[in-house]
């Protein structure tokens, strides 16, 4: 019950905030969004790039992925899907990451 | 391929329309933790209704000389009102369900809007999950 009075409170803080902000907003509405989504703004966690391990190409959900990542790449940038594996230098990483996602 | 921990997102407030950044993270060791960061998505099919991901690896890629940004998330989906309970329901949250394997794909960054609080509703469900509205104006707005 408590919890529910407190989100009522802060719903009705929102709305005010909502209704003060959209006031001061009215000289405002046509900034646009110019800028892009910027990778690695911060720092780059993992080291190098690492061509991915010969046992790892004879993995059933690796090559599952690496022919997703593939299509994916042959619609949105027309790259060729006859690839090979090593020419995407998928790293090591990512095929531990694929084996950790929850099922 | 070159994995990145952290990305800049940038997006218009729908509270006051100013220009906003979040930082978005997939971290293996964030102040000694792992950090794996959710985020609002447009949707694949071109609807305007919102998606919900968590974040799995953004990297570049280089194919033919040309590098690409690219993200790979898990697609959370919306739970349908039989998988609520009276307690989920009594948060007055949106609750989401984390999809498997199969629901990983990988998208361009600029697909992302912005950031989002998405945790676990408890210990019994691993793929249950509330997204919470009340971070900020901006995000009351979005899921309005």
């Amino acid at each position: 019950m408590a919890r529910h009075s407190q989100r009522i409170a802060i719903l009705d803080l929102i709305a005010r905030d909502i209704a003060q902000s959209a006031e001061e907003s009215s000289q405002e509405n046509t900034k646009k969004v110019t800028d892009s989504v910027t990778l690695g703004s911060a720092h780059e966690l993992w080291l190098s790039p690492r061509t991915v391990e010969k046992e790892h190409t004879e993995d059933s959900l690796f090559k599952y992925f690496v022919m997703k990542l593939k299509l994916f790449l042959s619609h949105t940038f027309s790259v060729p899907q006859t690839l090979s594996m090593d020419s995407l230098m998928v790293c090591h990483q990512f095929y531990l990451l694929i084996h950790t996602i929850n099922n | 391929m070159k994995i990145y921990d952290s990305a800049t997102v940038p997006y218009q407030s729908l509270d006051d329309f100013s220009i906003k950044y979040d930082i978005i993270r997939t971290h293996e060791e964030f102040h000694g933790h792992k950090c794996t960061d959710s985020v609002l998505v447009q949707q694949r099919d071109g609807s305007h209704n919102l998606g919900y991901a968590k974040l799995l690896l953004m990297f570049k890629i280089s194919v033919s000389g040309e590098e690409h940004d690219i993200v790979f998330i898990q697609d959370y989906a919306v739970a349908s009102p039989a998988d609520m309970s009276e307690d989920d329901k009594a948060t007055g949250f949106r609750k989401l369900i984390l999809g498997g394997l199969e629901s990983t794909y990988f998208i361009l960054p600029d697909s992302i809007i912005r950031s989002a609080f998405i945790v676990n509703t408890d210990d019994i469900h691993e793929n249950h999950y509330f997204i919470n509205d009340l971070v900020d104006t901006d995000m009351y707005l979005c899921l309005m």
